[in-house]
């Protein structure tokens, strides 16, 4: 079957006695009755709208062109951001992080390889008359190569000016630092994803100093002050087995005691590191559950709740860097479209290297570019019939595999298929169903465990 | 045995970074300076309590003068900023563990 006609993604789910059809290439979410999707199923197969009334409209937009499916890019590379990796060191000994162990974490970025780096970028962002240049931040921890952020801020500015683009920085950070190195950051970053678990227990459980030492009274200092600051603040709170149960306490407490922009909750990525810990992923229908519920906590006080791969605002084909042809500068001068580590992906059979930075200028290896852009939603097959795959993309190309078998879902599915679904349902007003889905769990689960959502494949629709 | 110059900021001024330039008002006599491109950068690493030898580095990457530009850039700014107050200047017999700039009046 032909995947890429927007009709294609069209996607009908059971939820209660009702049908939610979303076509998110149509702009169209609706619920409506068994015997209305299958009305509508039928003026899609002839092509026809024999419908009157809402029914008729929603005929004729499913009937219509839509917007053109997602593609990968093509042609010259064209980062959307650069990402520098300052050093892969770091100041916590968190205990589900698999970056511990890592060959490099003892190397930090030479500054003039970072001075270089923003160069090459800035010559594209120049060449290319972009409008808007960014840089990312990735650890380890970046503020344990603080030279790094300090040079390439400037050096960036600078060529922003030149060039005559607005430029962005965002930086994800343990948050482990002088009040005077917190300052610098709300003044100079746009965008701060401050890694925060949650209240004391949790925080320090998880995330200790490498002498097991409590980093809660710094990190929380930390985020009163990015709170009080300019730069947009995002919370990144990882979630396990053990906490899944309190992220609507979590959730409470950020409300109460800080003002981030949004909260991000993250499942626990198995390493070696967090089963020797015993922190485990938590059950996926719980994961969802609860997220639903500390979203409404943190909707109340107008933040966000995120989870990466339900991002319905999105239409991607690719869920990371991978697929944006962002190209990340490491500290011996490795470029790559990912920010994990190498020998995370090479695991998984992949070489995300995209060239080398050699003699202040990036050469990039076109075999790799286009492999790396090959990792998209289109290559996974067993995406093809769910509804989330212009969201999610398939998720992480490293840490989620998605099983070969259509219609089969695995932890990370259920739980983005959950949450993906709550949002489509809150972005039409209706977040009153999501509130009597998540409460039943045999609803939850036919929804959630549809082996195909194409309205038009199957005998009848969900 | 002489030790470190040691930059303080002037108790009378206060200052705040405002998207790329950093902006400085002495309270007293309501004197103000927008401080851009090398002096902004002057400023932030001050700010960070880096070292002369490491400043001259950072300016000659981040503006692309030679060293010996970096080094007449960053007297002559200091210079400027010690001439106008906005700066006190002072030998240290013993090594700072923190940052030598203080946030003096912010």
């Amino acid at each position: 079957m032909n995947y890429s006609h927007p009709k294609h993604s069209i996607f009908a789910i059971q939820v209660f006695d009702q049908i939610l059809l979303y076509a998110p290439l149509h702009d169209l979410a609706a619920l409506v009755n068994r015997a209305a999707a299958l009305r509508l199923r039928d003026s899609l197969l002839c092509g026809k709208n024999g419908n009157e009334g809402r029914l008729g409209e929603i005929a004729s937009i499913l009937n219509g062109e839509g917007k053109p499916a997602p593609w990968p890019k093509q042609g010259d590379l064209a980062p959307e951001f650069l990402g520098l990796l300052p050093t892969r060191g770091c100041n916590l000994a968190c205990r589900y992080c698999g970056f511990l162990t890592a060959d490099e974490s003892h190397k930090v970025m030479d500054l003039k390889l970072a001075r270089d780096a923003v160069n090459w970028y800035m010559d594209w962002v120049s060449r290319t008359g972009k409008q808007r240049a960014e840089v990312h931040f990735f650890g380890g921890e970046p503020f344990c190569a603080g030279e790094v952020l300090d040079l390439t801020v400037h050096r960036a500015r600078k060529r922003a000016r030149e060039a005559g683009c607005t430029l962005h920085f965002e930086a994800a950070t343990n948050g482990v630092y002088s009040e005077e190195r917190c300052r610098w950051a709300a003044d100079n970053l746009h965008t701060i994803v401050l890694s925060l678990d949650g209240p004391a227990d949790i925080q320090d459980q998880h995330r200790p100093y490498k002498d097991g030492r409590s980093s809660f009274p710094v990190v929380t200092r930390s985020a009163k002050i990015l709170s009080a600051g300019a730069a947009d603040l995002f919370f990144r709170s990882c979630v396990t087995r053990q906490t899944v149960d309190r992220m609507a306490e979590i959730a409470t407490w950020f409300c109460q005691n800080f003002s981030p922009q949004g909260v991000s909750f993250e499942p626990v990525q198995p390493t070696a590191q967090s089963e020797a810990a015993q922190l485990e992923p938590p059950d996926p229908w719980e994961f969802a559950r609860n997220f639903i519920r500390a979203a409404w906590i943190l909707e109340t006080h107008g933040m966000e709740a995120i989870y990466s791969s339900a991002d319905v605002h999105t239409r991607r084909v690719s869920f990371c860097p991978a697929g944006q042809d962002v190209v990340i500068v490491s500290p011996d001068g490795t470029v790559s479209a990912c920010y994990l580590l190498q020998r995370d992906w090479e695991a998984k059979g992949l070489d995300l290297r995209l060239g080398r930075m050699e003699n202040g200028s990036v050469h990039l290896d076109a075999d790799a570019v286009a492999s790396a852009r090959s990792l998209n939603v289109w290559n996974k097959p067993s995406c093809a019939r769910c509804f989330c795959k212009w969201h999610c993309a398939g998720g992480c190309h490293v840490n989620h595999t998605p099983a070969n078998l259509p219609g089969t879902h695995d932890r990370l599915c259920i739980q983005t298929r959950a949450i993906t679904l709550r949002n489509i349902l809150k972005a039409m007003g209706r977040d009153d169903v999501a509130h009597d889905w998540i409460e039943d769990r045999e609803a939850m689960v036919k929804s959630v465990l549809q082996v195909s959502d194409l309205l038009l494949e199957g005998e009848s629709p969900a | 045995m002489n030790g470190p110059l040691v930059y303080q900021c002037s108790p009378a001024i206060v200052w705040a970074q405002d998207a790329d330039r950093v902006l400085l008002i002495d309270r007293d006599t309501g004197q103000s300076w927008a401080l851009r491109d090398a002096e902004a950068m002057l400023w932030d690493w001050l700010r960070g309590g880096y070292t002369r030898d490491k400043m001259v580095q950072m300016l000659s990457l981040a503006c692309s003068p030679s060293v010996e530009d970096a080094e007449r850039t960053l007297d002559g700014v200091l210079e400027n900023w010690r001439e106008a107050g906005i700066i006190h200047v002072s030998e240290s017999h013993v090594l700072s563990e923190g940052s030598a700039f203080g946030k003096a009046g912010f």
